[in-house]
Protein backbone atom coordinates (compact mmCIF):
# COMPACT_ATOMS: atom_id res chain seq x y z
CA UNK A 1 0.00 0.00 0.00
CA UNK A 2 1.28 3.46 -0.84
CA UNK A 3 0.46 6.78 0.81
CA UNK A 4 -2.08 7.78 -1.83
CA UNK A 5 -4.06 4.57 -1.38
CA UNK A 6 -3.85 4.87 2.41
CA UNK A 7 -5.09 8.46 2.27
CA UNK A 8 -8.00 7.46 0.03
CA UNK A 9 -9.02 4.63 2.36
CA UNK A 10 -8.86 6.92 5.40
CA UNK A 11 -11.03 9.46 3.61
CA UNK A 12 -13.74 6.92 2.89
CA UNK A 13 -13.52 4.34 5.69
CA UNK A 14 -12.21 6.43 8.58
CA UNK A 15 -9.34 5.47 10.86
CA UNK A 16 -10.79 2.42 12.62
CA UNK A 17 -8.80 -0.38 11.00
CA UNK A 18 -11.26 -2.97 12.29
CA UNK A 19 -13.73 -1.60 9.73
CA UNK A 20 -11.30 -2.01 6.83
CA UNK A 21 -11.05 -5.18 4.77
CA UNK A 22 -8.51 -7.35 6.67
CA UNK A 23 -5.82 -7.44 3.97
CA UNK A 24 -6.09 -3.68 3.52
CA UNK A 25 -5.82 -3.14 7.30
CA UNK A 26 -2.74 -5.34 7.44
CA UNK A 27 -1.09 -3.37 4.65
CA UNK A 28 -1.99 -0.14 6.44
CA UNK A 29 -0.31 -1.34 9.64
CA UNK A 30 2.86 -2.12 7.69
CA UNK A 31 2.79 1.34 6.15
CA UNK A 32 2.20 2.98 9.55
CA UNK A 33 5.23 1.20 10.96
CA UNK A 34 7.43 2.63 8.21
CA UNK A 35 6.07 6.06 7.35
CA UNK A 36 5.82 9.21 9.47
CA UNK A 37 3.56 10.75 6.85
CA UNK A 38 1.16 7.83 7.27
CA UNK A 39 1.14 8.34 11.04
CA UNK A 40 0.33 12.04 10.58
CA UNK A 41 -2.57 11.18 8.22
CA UNK A 42 -3.79 8.49 10.60
CA UNK A 43 -3.72 10.89 13.57
CA UNK A 44 -5.63 13.52 11.60
CA UNK A 45 -8.26 10.99 10.49
CA UNK A 46 -8.60 9.69 14.06
CA UNK A 47 -9.14 13.26 15.29
CA UNK A 48 -11.71 13.78 12.54
CA UNK A 49 -13.56 10.62 13.62
CA UNK A 50 -13.71 11.99 17.17
CA UNK A 51 -15.07 15.29 15.87
CA UNK A 52 -17.59 13.71 13.52
CA UNK A 53 -18.91 10.79 15.51
CA UNK A 54 -17.94 11.60 19.08
CA UNK A 55 -16.37 9.27 21.60
CA UNK A 56 -18.23 6.77 23.72
CA UNK A 57 -15.32 6.64 26.17
CA UNK A 58 -16.88 9.40 28.27
CA UNK A 59 -14.80 10.98 31.01
CA UNK A 60 -11.15 9.91 30.87
CA UNK A 61 -10.15 11.31 34.29
CA UNK A 62 -9.81 7.78 35.68
CA UNK A 63 -7.47 6.75 32.89
CA UNK A 64 -5.43 9.93 33.32
CA UNK A 65 -5.10 9.32 37.07
CA UNK A 66 -4.15 5.68 36.53
CA UNK A 67 -1.49 6.74 34.00
CA UNK A 68 -0.01 9.34 36.31
CA UNK A 69 -0.09 6.77 39.11
CA UNK A 70 2.32 4.63 37.07
CA UNK A 71 4.81 7.50 37.02
CA UNK A 72 6.04 7.87 40.52
CA UNK B 1 4.95 12.64 41.08
CA UNK B 2 3.51 14.64 38.18
CA UNK B 3 0.35 16.50 38.96
CA UNK B 4 0.50 15.80 42.66
CA UNK B 5 0.31 19.48 43.54
CA UNK B 6 -2.47 21.94 42.94
CA UNK B 7 -0.39 24.40 40.92
CA UNK B 8 -2.53 26.35 38.48
CA UNK B 9 -0.83 26.43 35.09
CA UNK B 10 -2.10 28.32 32.08
CA UNK B 11 -3.77 25.97 29.60
CA UNK B 12 -2.68 27.97 26.58
CA UNK B 13 1.01 27.09 26.73
CA UNK B 14 2.26 25.02 23.82
CA UNK B 15 2.82 21.29 24.22
CA UNK B 16 6.52 21.87 23.69
CA UNK B 17 6.71 24.44 26.51
CA UNK B 18 4.81 22.15 28.84
CA UNK B 19 7.02 19.17 28.06
CA UNK B 20 10.17 21.20 28.57
CA UNK B 21 8.71 22.29 31.89
CA UNK B 22 8.32 18.61 32.81
CA UNK B 23 12.08 18.23 32.53
CA UNK B 24 12.45 21.15 34.91
CA UNK B 25 10.91 21.39 38.30
CA UNK B 26 7.29 22.09 37.44
CA UNK B 27 4.83 19.62 38.90
CA UNK B 28 1.52 19.58 37.08
CA UNK B 29 2.85 20.27 33.58
CA UNK B 30 2.78 16.60 32.63
CA UNK B 31 -0.76 16.16 33.92
CA UNK B 32 -1.86 18.94 31.59
CA UNK B 33 -0.20 17.21 28.66
CA UNK B 34 -1.78 13.87 29.49
CA UNK B 35 -5.20 15.48 29.86
CA UNK B 36 -4.75 17.32 26.58
CA UNK B 37 -3.72 14.26 24.55
CA UNK B 38 -5.18 11.19 26.27
CA UNK B 39 -8.36 11.02 24.17
CA UNK B 40 -6.57 10.99 20.83
CA UNK B 41 -3.77 8.68 22.01
CA UNK B 42 -6.39 6.24 23.32
CA UNK B 43 -8.27 6.46 20.01
CA UNK B 44 -5.11 5.90 17.95
CA UNK B 45 -4.39 2.73 19.93
CA UNK B 46 -8.01 1.63 19.65
CA UNK B 47 -8.00 2.15 15.90
CA UNK B 48 -4.99 -0.13 15.57
CA UNK B 49 -6.00 -2.73 18.17
CA UNK B 50 -9.81 -2.80 18.08
CA UNK B 51 -9.95 -3.60 21.80
CA UNK B 52 -10.71 -0.99 24.47
CA UNK B 53 -8.92 -2.78 27.30
CA UNK B 54 -5.72 -3.23 25.28
CA UNK B 55 -5.95 0.30 23.90
CA UNK B 56 -6.20 1.86 27.35
CA UNK B 57 -3.26 -0.19 28.57
CA UNK B 58 -1.21 0.91 25.56
CA UNK B 59 -2.25 4.55 26.11
CA UNK B 60 -0.86 4.37 29.63
CA UNK B 61 2.38 2.83 28.35
CA UNK B 62 2.72 5.62 25.80
CA UNK B 63 2.65 8.35 28.42
CA UNK B 64 4.96 6.42 30.73
CA UNK B 65 7.47 6.13 27.86
CA UNK B 66 7.09 9.81 27.05
CA UNK B 67 7.64 10.76 30.69
CA UNK B 68 10.81 8.67 30.84
CA UNK B 69 12.15 10.38 27.72
CA UNK B 70 11.52 13.93 28.98
CA UNK B 71 15.12 14.70 29.93
CA UNK B 72 16.47 13.72 26.50
CA UNK B 73 13.75 15.32 24.38
CA UNK B 74 14.65 18.31 22.21
CA UNK B 75 12.00 20.47 20.54
CA UNK B 76 13.22 19.78 17.01
CA UNK B 77 9.79 18.58 15.90
CA UNK B 78 6.30 19.10 17.27
CA UNK B 79 5.61 17.26 20.50
CA UNK B 80 2.35 15.84 19.08
CA UNK B 81 4.12 14.44 16.00
CA UNK B 82 6.48 12.51 18.25
CA UNK B 83 3.70 11.48 20.64
CA UNK B 84 1.59 10.06 17.80
CA UNK B 85 4.57 8.10 16.49
CA UNK B 86 5.18 6.61 19.94
CA UNK B 87 1.49 5.73 20.25
CA UNK B 88 1.28 4.06 16.85
CA UNK B 89 4.50 2.10 17.40
CA UNK B 90 3.34 0.79 20.76
CA UNK B 91 -0.08 -0.12 19.38
CA UNK B 92 1.48 -1.96 16.43
CA UNK B 93 3.82 -3.85 18.77
CA UNK B 94 0.85 -4.87 20.92
CA UNK B 95 -1.19 -5.86 17.88
CA UNK B 96 1.60 -8.07 16.58
CA UNK B 97 2.08 -9.61 19.98
CA UNK B 98 -1.65 -10.31 20.32
CA UNK B 99 -2.00 -11.71 16.81
CA UNK B 100 0.90 -14.04 17.55
CA UNK B 101 -0.69 -15.17 20.79
CA UNK B 102 -4.10 -15.64 19.20
CA UNK B 103 -2.72 -18.27 16.85
CA UNK B 104 -2.80 -20.64 19.79
CA UNK B 105 -5.89 -21.38 21.84
CA UNK B 106 -5.89 -19.61 25.20
CA UNK B 107 -5.41 -21.74 28.28
CA UNK B 108 -8.63 -22.30 30.25
CA UNK B 109 -7.12 -20.44 33.23
CA UNK B 110 -6.43 -17.46 30.99
CA UNK B 111 -10.03 -17.39 29.82
CA UNK B 112 -11.27 -17.51 33.41
CA UNK B 113 -8.86 -14.72 34.40
CA UNK B 114 -10.07 -12.53 31.54
CA UNK B 115 -13.70 -13.08 32.48
CA UNK B 116 -12.97 -12.28 36.13
CA UNK B 117 -11.12 -9.14 35.07
CA UNK B 118 -14.06 -8.10 32.90
CA UNK B 119 -16.45 -8.61 35.83
CA UNK B 120 -14.24 -6.50 38.07
CA UNK B 121 -14.14 -3.73 35.49
CA UNK B 122 -17.92 -3.74 35.28
CA UNK B 123 -18.15 -3.44 39.06
CA UNK B 124 -15.55 -0.67 39.48
CA UNK B 125 -16.82 2.70 40.69
CA UNK B 126 -15.06 4.46 37.79
CA UNK B 127 -17.51 2.72 35.47
CA UNK B 128 -20.45 4.21 37.34
CA UNK B 129 -23.12 6.02 35.30
CA UNK B 130 -21.78 9.20 33.81
CA UNK B 131 -22.66 12.61 35.18
CA UNK B 132 -25.76 14.39 33.97
CA UNK B 133 -23.76 17.12 32.24
CA UNK B 134 -21.72 14.54 30.32
CA UNK B 135 -24.94 12.80 29.25
CA UNK B 136 -26.40 16.13 28.18
CA UNK B 137 -23.27 16.98 26.22
CA UNK B 138 -23.43 13.64 24.42
CA UNK B 139 -27.11 14.12 23.64
CA UNK B 140 -26.34 17.55 22.19
CA UNK B 141 -23.52 16.08 20.10
CA UNK B 142 -25.79 13.30 18.86
CA UNK B 143 -28.44 15.85 17.96
CA UNK B 144 -25.88 17.94 16.07
CA UNK B 145 -24.66 14.86 14.22
CA UNK B 146 -28.21 13.86 13.28
CA UNK B 147 -28.93 17.36 11.95
CA UNK B 148 -25.70 17.37 9.96
CA UNK B 149 -26.50 13.94 8.50
CA UNK B 150 -29.97 15.08 7.49
CA UNK B 151 -28.47 17.93 5.48
CA UNK B 152 -26.45 15.51 3.35
CA UNK B 153 -27.66 14.17 0.00
CA UNK B 154 -29.73 11.05 0.62
CA UNK B 155 -27.22 8.54 -0.78
CA UNK B 156 -24.37 9.95 1.34
CA UNK B 157 -26.59 9.94 4.43
CA UNK B 158 -27.56 6.30 3.77
CA UNK B 159 -23.98 5.17 3.15
CA UNK B 160 -22.63 6.88 6.28
CA UNK B 161 -25.50 5.59 8.42
CA UNK B 162 -25.02 2.02 7.22
CA UNK B 163 -21.22 2.12 7.60
CA UNK B 164 -20.84 3.95 10.90
CA UNK B 165 -24.04 3.19 12.79
CA UNK B 166 -25.24 -0.13 11.41
CA UNK B 167 -21.66 -1.30 10.92
CA UNK B 168 -22.25 -2.87 7.52
CA UNK B 169 -19.14 -3.40 5.43
CA UNK B 170 -18.60 -1.72 2.09
CA UNK B 171 -19.58 -4.82 0.09
CA UNK B 172 -22.90 -5.16 1.90
CA UNK B 173 -23.67 -1.45 1.47
CA UNK B 174 -22.93 -1.81 -2.25
CA UNK B 175 -25.49 -4.63 -2.39
CA UNK B 176 -28.11 -2.58 -0.55
CA UNK B 177 -27.57 0.53 -2.65
CA UNK B 178 -27.15 -1.52 -5.83
CA UNK B 179 -23.86 0.10 -6.81
CA UNK B 180 -20.17 -0.78 -6.91
CA UNK B 181 -17.91 -0.87 -3.85
CA UNK B 182 -15.92 1.98 -5.38
CA UNK B 183 -19.11 4.05 -5.58
CA UNK B 184 -19.79 3.34 -1.89
CA UNK B 185 -16.26 4.46 -0.96
CA UNK B 186 -16.82 7.63 -2.94
CA UNK B 187 -20.13 8.29 -1.16
CA UNK B 188 -18.47 7.74 2.22
CA UNK B 189 -15.57 10.03 1.33
CA UNK B 190 -17.80 12.87 0.15
CA UNK B 191 -20.21 12.31 3.02
CA UNK B 192 -17.45 12.50 5.65
CA UNK B 193 -16.07 15.68 4.10
CA UNK B 194 -19.49 17.33 3.97
CA UNK B 195 -20.31 16.19 7.49
CA UNK B 196 -17.09 17.70 8.77
CA UNK B 197 -17.89 21.02 7.11
CA UNK B 198 -21.47 21.00 8.46
CA UNK B 199 -20.39 20.20 12.01
CA UNK B 200 -17.64 22.83 11.97
CA UNK B 201 -20.20 25.38 10.76
CA UNK B 202 -22.64 24.40 13.53
CA UNK B 203 -19.90 24.62 16.14
CA UNK B 204 -18.78 28.02 14.89
CA UNK B 205 -22.31 29.40 14.90
CA UNK B 206 -23.09 28.01 18.35
CA UNK B 207 -19.82 29.32 19.79
CA UNK B 208 -20.82 32.80 18.64
CA UNK B 209 -24.14 32.51 20.40
CA UNK B 210 -26.28 32.58 17.29
CA UNK B 211 -29.15 30.26 16.65
CA UNK B 212 -28.23 27.17 14.63
CA UNK B 213 -28.92 27.45 10.93
CA UNK B 214 -32.08 25.68 9.87
CA UNK B 215 -31.72 22.75 7.49
CA UNK B 216 -31.77 23.74 3.87
CA UNK B 217 -34.39 21.89 1.84
CA UNK B 218 -32.80 19.19 -0.22
CA UNK B 219 -32.82 19.73 -3.98
CA UNK B 220 -35.39 17.38 -5.54
CA UNK B 221 -33.53 14.70 -7.40
CA UNK B 222 -30.22 16.18 -6.31
CA UNK B 223 -27.22 13.97 -6.91
CA UNK B 224 -24.95 12.84 -4.16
Amino acid sequence: MDIARFKASLASLGADLERWPPDEAQAAVALLAASDEAVALFAQASADDLTLFGDDAGDLDGLVDKTLGRIS
Amino acid sequence: MPGSTNNILPDDRSDEDLFLACAGDEPGAFRLLVERHMRLVRRLALNVLGDVHEAEDVAQEVFVAVWRARLDWRPEARFSTWLHRVAVNKAIDRRRSLRGVSQASPEPQEVIARLADADQRVARPEDAPEDAHVRLERMESAKGLRLALERLPAAQNQALTMFYFEELDVGRIADVLDCSEQAVRSLLKRGRAALKTNLQRQKKICSHGYRPVQSQPRQPGGRS
